[in-house]
């Protein structure tokens, strides 16, 4: 004889491989409470196992919807991993307005009128228009400091695509025979240079500048 | 759609072709590539991992809020495992990666959302320990999560636990039932095939998965 666990595992287990995206909760809530944790035994072990269902068109698109998979997404691609997401919300959660923020930067580093010039680079952190590889280590201490986490955890946070390897570099005692005539592409990054040897030298970076584009040892 | 028999083993070689091609998308330095395959990764295993979710923060253990932060540490946490140390091939790792990194966000989250309600703001606090030393308590749980976590991937079988113990659940109708519910065949079909009413079929299919639990057991202690 089946027990009212055994048919509502099954019906999820249907339900899960024919793509229609089961809910955990839905199910748990149909058995009495004290066969509860039997069931999402059960049911953590099917999870485990399961292969992925092929989902129909429309459950794709309701996963390409949903926040978390989006949020996710978002934060893995960008130069700034989780600092849109995370940043603000450390903010509100300290009671900080952005220039009381700012206020506390130009006061840890003595840069008394460059409120509105540091409130601005707050701004563009949290939109994640920073990359977050180029932000001094001190200035995430001090935001961290703020922020009640430590500047480690928002080093960590912003960076989220470091270990994507690079192509190896060739070492600097390689030589390279040239085979044939040089490559178009060639011909363009010898043109990109000579372009950026004619470009004047951008304005040298103040302090503020080093702070929010200098690297981590700015 | 009626699932063929060896539909699941088709069904783990393509998972299995995109965890392998994000590997070498992320060991050539492809990043966009290693996204692309990600987002893949991602889309097929939400339901896993808000499912596992769902089970660790029942009666209320984790709120919605909260369960949806917990999702999201899961699955950073599978990032930076994927990008920095996943080195696996098989569905079977990958799963277990996707467990453990859900343990772990759910018990962070549990954590911060406790120290919140004790009016604590920090994600990261500094807290004296028991031997009186202030040290970052939360960052040592972590690394520590993060170190268990590693042992244990170790420890995994390549051919992944599935391969290994559905041949071992004893009872042939259960094991039957088990495999065709991993090939995607319903309740009714799987019924019909081996001759049982359905209620049978519900029973076979319930102590089929405790089976395949306690193996998990051995396998993985």
């Amino acid at each position: 004889m089946s027990s009212p666990i055994d048919q509502v595992l099954s019906e999820f287990v249907d339900a899960w491989n024919a793509g229609r995206r089961p809910q955990v909760d839905d199910y748990l809530g149909r058995v009495a409470p004290a066969e509860r944790d039997d069931l999402a035994d059960q049911l953590m072990m099917w999870l485990a196992v399961a292969p992925t269902p092929d989902y129909p068109d429309a459950a794709r698109e309701e996963i390409r919807a949903d926040p978390t998979v989006r949020a996710v997404l978002a934060a893995t691609a960008g130069e700034a991993g989780l600092w849109p997401e995370l940043l603000p919300r450390l903010r509100k959660r300290a009671g900080l307005a952005i220039r009381d923020l700012a206020a506390r930067v130009v006061a840890t580093f003595g840069l008394t009128g460059e409120e509105e010039r540091t409130a601005g680079y707050l701004e563009r952190m949290e939109r994640g228009e920073l990359e977050a590889a180029r932000v001094s280590r001190r200035l995430l201490d001090a935001l961290g400091a703020a922020l009640g986490v430590s500047g480690e955890s928002l080093a960590e946070a912003g960076d989220l695509r470091s270990g994507v390897a690079r192509p190896a570099a060739a070492s600097p005692g390689t030589l390279w025979r040239a085979d044939g005539a040089p490559s178009d592409a060639l011909a363009d990054e010898f043109a990109a240079l000579s372009r950026a040897a004619m470009t004047p030298a951008p304005t040298p970076m103040d302090e503020l500048d080093r702070l929010f584009t200098g690297g981590p040892d700015a | 759609m009626m699932a063929a028999a060896g539909d699941s083993e088709i069904v783990r070689r393509h998972d299995e072709e995109k965890l392998r091609r994000f590997v070498r998308c992320r060991d050539t330095g492809d990043v966009e590539g290693a996204q692309r395959w990600w987002a893949e990764l991602v889309e097929d295993n939400i339901d896993r991992v808000k499912g596992m979710v769902a089970i660790w923060g029942r009666d209320g253990r984790l709120s919605a809020d909260e369960r949806e932060e917990a999702a999201q540490q899961a699955l950073f946490r599978l990032w930076r495992n994927m990008v920095k140390t996943f080195e696996g091939s098989s569905m079977g790792e990958w799963v277990n990666a996707v467990r453990r990194c859900t343990e772990y966000a759910c018990m962070d989250v549990q954590r911060s959302a406790a120290r919140r309600r004790r009016h604590e703001s920090s994600l990261d606090e500094t807290v004296r320990g028991e031997d009186g030393e202030v040290g970052r308590h939360d960052r040592q749980l972590g690394k520590r999560a993060e170190e268990e976590y590693r042992r244990a991937e170790e420890r995994d079988d390549a051919a992944g636990f599935v391969a290994w113990a559905v041949p071992q659940v004893a009872n042939e109708r259960r094991r039957t039932v088990i495999e065709r519910s991993l090939d995607g065949a319903p309740a009714e079909e799987i019924a019909a095939e081996l001759g049982v009413e359905m209620g049978n079929l519900y029973q076979l299919r319930s102590r089929g998965m405790k089976d395949l639990a306690k193996l998990k057991e051995t396998y993985d202690p």
